[in-house]
């Protein structure tokens, strides 16, 4: 049924809200702990003490007192008023976002979330976000963390992190920013908190939260999970995207007949040309080859690449297409020749018409 | 002095004096004074309604606790074991909304109120028998009419009903449930008003308002509760019913409307909605747990403005609902203060029952295990509220299954123990037969395991951010759901098993006569069951309701100002049974 008995306790600390939040958490827990203890050792102790000796048992007539009153009054409420304290504190805390944070945007809908980086890359059901680490000598997180506004485009659902304890909901016909600083490195649940129909529990997703470095060369479109294309929006993805409309994939494919040669897993690794040199293949080299391509061909191939000045590519596409190219891991394969738009990271992707039915 | 017999020990020592058995055959009382189907369903007899509402209100529950298994069933697997995600979320939205509104609002002011309330204060009747009756046939329109379109189609927006989903995208029958529920709402506040006009207007002579059971100043605050908010939803359902038949934009953003709206009007009733469910049940606490440690309760007065505290402020804490909703920064500030401060009568009251039971005598039947039951369960559930009471907390556990461990808490280990506590003290009284001793204490004993195992884990799965209303989770949480599961199984036991031994005390059970647990109390003063009209002459009453440790004798009754020696004649006196009132005509 099911390998180990796993009961989960505490789910990971991964922003800095969850830390100052568990700390109240605990907090609130050992008074109440304290409070209903005193309670239920009352209960115990009484029913062992007075339990019913004999049926004519006389008992005294205590009506009350207004002291023990007063306290039992005055007690909970000092402490019921330090909770709201402490934790209006925790929600202001969490309310503070730096006006320099980088914006990032959510749309839930029935039954998915929608996420957009600032620089434009979308996700669907899935957010990449840098951690946060610059902290000053006494430790406080000095970076301005992420701000992320969020609507629904249909019925109220709620965008619930449990990792960062943080949740909020995402109303139709208004937008609101919360702020996040995530702080560790790993990988989170997202789920829907807000009821909006069949679909609720299948609107779920992942947070990625990755160290700077990989979530730069993850906006480029060239740090990505294997198997998965580059992030929608990112360079990559629209170099993918040019890839498949150029038709490069007529002679850059998988097939036995492939007129072009290989280009997954290249990046980084010295070519040999036909003329014997060994070519580091880099930025600037595949630029050149799609510029200029005869002035290097590669060993082994015929020179039959065509030209792309200008005209044809511009810069702008040149990086693009450049870095879908360095995207490209030894694992990845080239995208077949009759394969459509590529799907974005995350959905399903159907088989294109015109591939062949996978072997049963 | 007058003609009332002198006794040596403390009265509620006294066995009531019983007929001979050829008389007590034929004695008249509530259930055999005429026969007949329409003797029941056209009575007028408040005690009878009481029975209607029980047989009603059991079989309600039956039906939720249905809907519940095939919900707990479902989530022994990740990815739902027998239900579709539709189906579940039907099965889910029929729970919540049969137990609340079929259930937990109308069963103890229905059964226990309406049985009780004018015995208590010495009356023959409601103040409105005949609204009284109608009460009973509103609800059972309106909830049967409800039940009906649940079972052709289903609801499934839950229990609260928000927009747009409910108005725009659900597609059940939100607008013919939606009126199964405003027409039960009309019960609600036309007992509430029974209620009140009887507490106010139909106290036997001597019933000062510092005389009154506990009981009664529960159901007095549970009916200005009831009164005041149940029209705000009913008004609630119909600009819902407006904006989906005419396409008026109230709460749909799409036509201009706020979907934020809905929530604050559905939580102005919905919370103190729980209030009204919960106080009825402190109500009943109040009366076994001075029954059954026989003393006096600690702090009558607290106890009282407690109720009255909690109604009031009840009313001022909706938004702790919503403090994600997007309601505003200044308004969760308030409400979060206000739920602080509700949370403080609560506390008063605990703390007073347990001190209650300081040097009393107590003994652990039935009512009592109960009793002790709600009282650790409640104060589990009450403390836990506090977490989500408390803006910077609530973020993490809001809509989580923290929630729901939460409040079933406060509505199942607190009000249902309540109620069946109510249900095995009074039912001697209401029936004349006993039930089995080991058998409802038995079935306590199960329930409240059963609570404990359902319950507990689901706060860790709360806490570890497993939503509410999923009928598909994280692999991770399928130990703690299992656990849960089995736990509902054991807590389904022990609610089935009264309805096997109680049914079997009204042919097998020995007869209760009219005191058997030895309570202080008017409705313990006449036989069980009751006459027709409760008391053969009207009651006066000299003191408190709780005066298990009166001194004995009447001079000593004098000597602390407890009588006065200026009585009349021939009148019952409260706690003091006397053969005169026994055998009247």
């Amino acid at each position: 049924m099911f390998a180990a008995i796993e009961i989960p306790t505490v789910p990971p600390q991964a922003s800095e809200f969850a830390a100052t939040y568990d700390l109240f958490f605990w907090y609130i827990t050992a008074v109440i702990l304290a409070g209903a203890g005193v309670v239920f050792a009352m209960l115990i102790a009484f029913s062992y003490l007075y339990a019913r000796r004999t049926p004519t048992d006389r008992t005294p007539r205590i009506l009350g007192s207004t002291k023990l009153e007063m306290l039992w009054t005055g007690i909970p409420f000092v402490f019921f008023m330090s909770f709201f304290v402490f934790g209006f504190k925790i929600y202001n805390d969490q309310l503070d976002i730096p006006d320099d944070a980088p914006e990032y945007f959510v749309a839930g809908k029935q039954w998915m979330w929608k996420m957009q980086h600032p620089d434009g890359q979308r996700e669907i059901n899935e957010l990449h976000l840098p951690v946060c680490d610059q902290r000053d000598a006494s430790g406080k997180l000095t970076d301005p963390g992420i701000k992320m506004s969020g609507t629904s485009e249909d019925v109220i659902h709620d965008f619930g992190i449990p990792a960062f304890r943080h949740k909020f909901d995402v109303v139709p016909g208004r937008t609101i920013t919360v702020g996040y600083k995530p702080t560790l490195i790993g990988t989170y649940h997202i789920f829907c908190d807000q009821y909006c129909g069949q679909g609720h529990s299948q609107m779920v997703g992942k947070i990625h939260v990755l160290s700077k470095a990989d979530y730069a060369a993850w906006k480029e479109g060239t740090f990505r999970l294997p198997g998965k294309n580059p992030v929608d929006g990112s360079p990559a993805w629209e170099g993918r995207k040019l890839f498949l409309k150029l038709q490069c994939n007529s002679c850059h494919n998988n097939e036995a007949s492939a007129r072009a040669p290989q280009l997954s897993g290249m990046y980084g690794t010295n070519r040999p040309l036909e003329d014997g040199k060994l070519q580091k293949f880099d930025d600037e080299y595949i630029k050149r080859s799609i510029r200029n391509p005869i002035a290097q061909v590669a060993a082994g191939w015929k020179s039959i690449m065509p030209a792309y000045p200008v005209d044809k590519v511009d810069e702008i596409e040149l990086r693009n297409l450049t870095a879908y190219i360095k995207s490209l891991k030894n694992t990845d394969k080239l995208p077949d020749r009759t394969e459509l738009a590529p799907a974005p990271v995350g959905a399903p992707v159907q088989p294109s018409p015109g591939a062949a039915a996978p072997k049963p | 002095m007058t003609k009332v017999p002198e006794l040596h020990y403390t009265p509620q020592m006294v066995p009531m004096p019983e007929l001979p058995p050829e008389q007590e055959a034929n004695r008249l009382h509530y259930l055999n004074h005429s026969y007949g189907i329409f003797s029941w369903l056209l009575t007028v007899d408040h005690k009878r309604i009481g029975l209607l509402y029980l047989v009603s209100a059991s079989v309600f529950f039956l039906f939720g606790g249905l809907a519940v298994a095939l919900v707990r069933l479902n989530l022994i697997t990740p990815t739902g074991a027998i239900l579709e995600l539709d189906q579940y979320n039907k099965a889910f939205t029929a729970h919540g909304t049969i137990m609340l509104f079929l259930f937990l609002i109308p069963v103890i002011p229905g059964v226990l109120g309406n049985f009780l309330v004018p015995m208590m204060i010495g009356a023959k009747d409601m103040a409105f028998p005949k609204l009284n009756l109608l009460s009973w046939y509103v609800w059972m329109a309106g909830a049967m009419f409800f039940v009906w379109q649940l079972t052709v189609g289903g609801l499934d927006t839950g229990w609260t009903l928000y927009p747009p989903y409910s108005s725009k995208y659900s597609h059940t029958n939100v607008l013919y449930a939606g009126l199964g529920i405003f027409i039960t709402g009309f019960s609600s506040i036309l007992t509430a008003v029974n209620i009140i006009a009887t507490i106010h207007k139909m106290r036997c002579p001597g019933m000062t308002w510092s005389r009154l059971p506990l009981f009664i100043w529960a159901m007095y605050a549970t009916s200005l509760i009831q009164l005041l908010g149940t029209p705000v939803i009913a008004v609630t359902i119909i600009l819902l019913a407006t904006e989906k038949i005419f396409g008026v934009g109230i709460f749909d953003p799409a036509l201009e409307g706020d979907p934020i709206l809905f929530q604050h009007m559905f939580w102005f009733y919905s919370h103190p909605a729980v209030y009204i469910m919960i106080l009825p049940g402190m109500g009943v606490i109040n009366e076994t747990i001075t029954c059954f440690s026989r003393k006096n309760i600690f702090g009558y007065k607290a106890v009282a403005w407690s109720s009255v505290g909690i109604a009031v402020v009840g009313f001022l804490v909706w938004g702790h609902h919503m403090f994600l909703a997007g309601q505003g920064y200044y308004l969760g500030l308030l409400f979060s203060i206000l739920t602080m401060l509700v949370a403080v009568p609560s506390a008063i009251k605990v703390f007073n029952w347990s001190a209650t039971l300081f040097k009393g005598s107590i003994s652990f039947e039935a009512p009592m295990m109960y009793t002790m039951g709600f009282l650790v369960l409640f104060t589990i559930g009450g403390v836990t509220g506090l977490y989500l009471g408390v803006l910077g907390s609530d973020i993490h556990l809001h809509d989580t299954y923290f929630v729901i461990a939460h409040f079933h808490f406060t509505m199942v280990g607190g009000m249902l123990m309540a109620w069946l506590a109510g249900l095995h003290f009074w039912w001697p009284k209401m029936t004349g037969k006993m039930y089995s001793d080991f058998w409802s204490r038995l079935a306590a004993v199960v329930a409240i395991v059963g609570f404990i195992m359902t319950f507990i884990p689901q706060f860790i799965l709360g806490y570890n951010g497993m939503p509410r209303r999923y009928p598909n989770y994280a692999p991770e949480f399928q130990f703690l759901n299992i656990l849960s599961t089995a736990g509902a199984s054991i807590q389904g036991i022990g609610y089935l098993m009264p309805l096997f031994y109680l049914p079997a005390s009204l042919f097998l059970g020995r007869k209760a006569g009219g005191n058997p647990w030895m309570a202080t109390g008017l409705e313990w003063q006449v036989p069980s069951p009751p006459p027709m009209h409760n008391f053969d002459t009207t009651p006066v009453v000299y003191y408190g309701p709780y005066e298990y440790s009166m001194p004995n004798g009447l001079e000593q009754l004098e000597k602390a100002g407890m009588i006065f020696s200026d009585e009349e004649p021939n009148i019952a006196h409260a706690g003091l049974s006397t053969p005169e009132v026994i055998r009247g005509s």
